[in-house]
């Protein structure tokens, strides 16, 4: 009885422990179990309703940020211009790229147009209510804070997660990459799911 | 009054001496590569400078400011992870340890230039005053560019 106790506690340990590995994925690997599809409907930089579903077919990179932010953003959406690069013509016309704000009150659909276009790759800003947008935060367990900082002439900032979602063309999220991944690891899982 | 102005004199070439032996000292054990500014939409005005600096000295020396004639306000952050969080604050400074050195990059510590009083192109060379805590200063020219 002990023999059988031991054996059902450790093969509860195991099923836990992969569980908790599941909540904190490494980047470059598969997300797709625990996450089912999570679709939104917001408005996109130039003022259409945009539903994530109607975009089924395509690939779909999605992180959360804000035009003011300084290190972070510019760091992702230059990386994604060498993924993009590095993904060839044919692979990028599946490509899309969503860049949802966090700052509604600062990142007009105008400003959001002009920013991504910079970074010349196919992208599409989406804002809307922040009670619009926090619904997507909580959907795709995603968090962020507004940070006041009145010792720096910022103004304020932005606490936020780093995750760039890579959903698939069932609308999936099948990978969730990190600030630190390579465009060169991040375009051959890309490449493996095209 | 000769004699005052004969002191002057030697006063003044005493400090000028002082100043340029540690100016000398600095650019000697302090060497600062990799520099480079994040290229950022025309209608943005704050970006951040990054870049390694290299302390080839004995003894730990601290970064405690910056500047930039291009930027109104020139601060020192760092970005740090909390629990998958990206949270960025202020730093009063960027300690470089003896014969060691430190890494300005995305993710981690960075020069903000905030204001900036003009667009900034890619190539655009970008000169930023780094100030020590030993009184110490350097310049660093660093180029606008999308990163590596």
């Amino acid at each position: 009885m002990r023999v059988i106790s031991a054996i059902l506690f450790l093969g509860f340990c195991i099923a836990w422990s992969g569980c908790e590995k599941q909540e904190s994925k490494p980047a470059g690997t598969d997300y797709g179990v625990i996450n089912p599809q999570r679709d939104f409907t917001l408005h996109d930089q130039d003022g259409q309703v945009f539903h994530l579903k109607d975009h089924r077919g395509q690939i779909i990179l999605l992180f959360f940020g804000y035009t003011s932010c300084p290190d972070e953003c510019p760091t992702t959406l230059s990386k994604l211009a060498r993924v993009y690069a590095l993904l060839g013509e044919q692979m990028r016309k599946k490509m899309l790229t969503l860049f949802i704000t966090i700052d509604p009150q600062r990142d007009t659909p105008p400003k959001l147009k002009e920013y991504l276009q910079y970074f010349n790759i196919n992208a599409l800003g989406l804002t809307g209510t922040k009670q619009e947008i926090d619904a997507v935060v909580d959907r795709y367990k995603a968090t962020y804070e507004k940070v006041d900082t009145n010792s720096s002439a910022l103004g304020y900032m932005f606490d936020h997660t780093d995750y760039l979602y890579l959903i698939d063309a069932q609308g999936k999220t099948s990978y969730l990459f990190h600030l630190e991944d390579k465009a060169q690891d991040m375009a051959q899982i890309i490449k493996g799911i095209l | 009054m000769k004699i005052k102005n004969l002191l002057c004199f030697v006063i003044a070439t005493v400090v000028f001496s002082l100043a340029y032996a540690h100016a000398n000292d600095l650019s000697k054990n302090i060497f600062v590569s990799n520099a480079w500014v994040q290229a950022m939409p025309p209608s943005q005005t704050t970006t951040a400078a990054y870049m390694t600096i290299t302390n080839n000295s004995n003894k730990e020396t601290v970064l405690i400011s910056a500047s930039s004639e291009i930027a109104g306000a020139t601060e020192i952050h760092q970005m740090s992870d909390m629990n998958g969080m990206m949270h960025m604050a202020m730093s009063p400074n960027v300690h470089i340890p003896a014969l060691g050195k430190v890494t300005l990059q995305p993710g981690g510590f960075h020069i903000m230039l905030i204001d900036l009083k003009k667009p900034l192109n890619k190539g655009d060379i970008v000169p930023i005053t780094l100030r020590f805590q030993d009184g110490g200063s350097t310049i660093v020219n660093a180029q606008v560019s999308t990163g590596s």
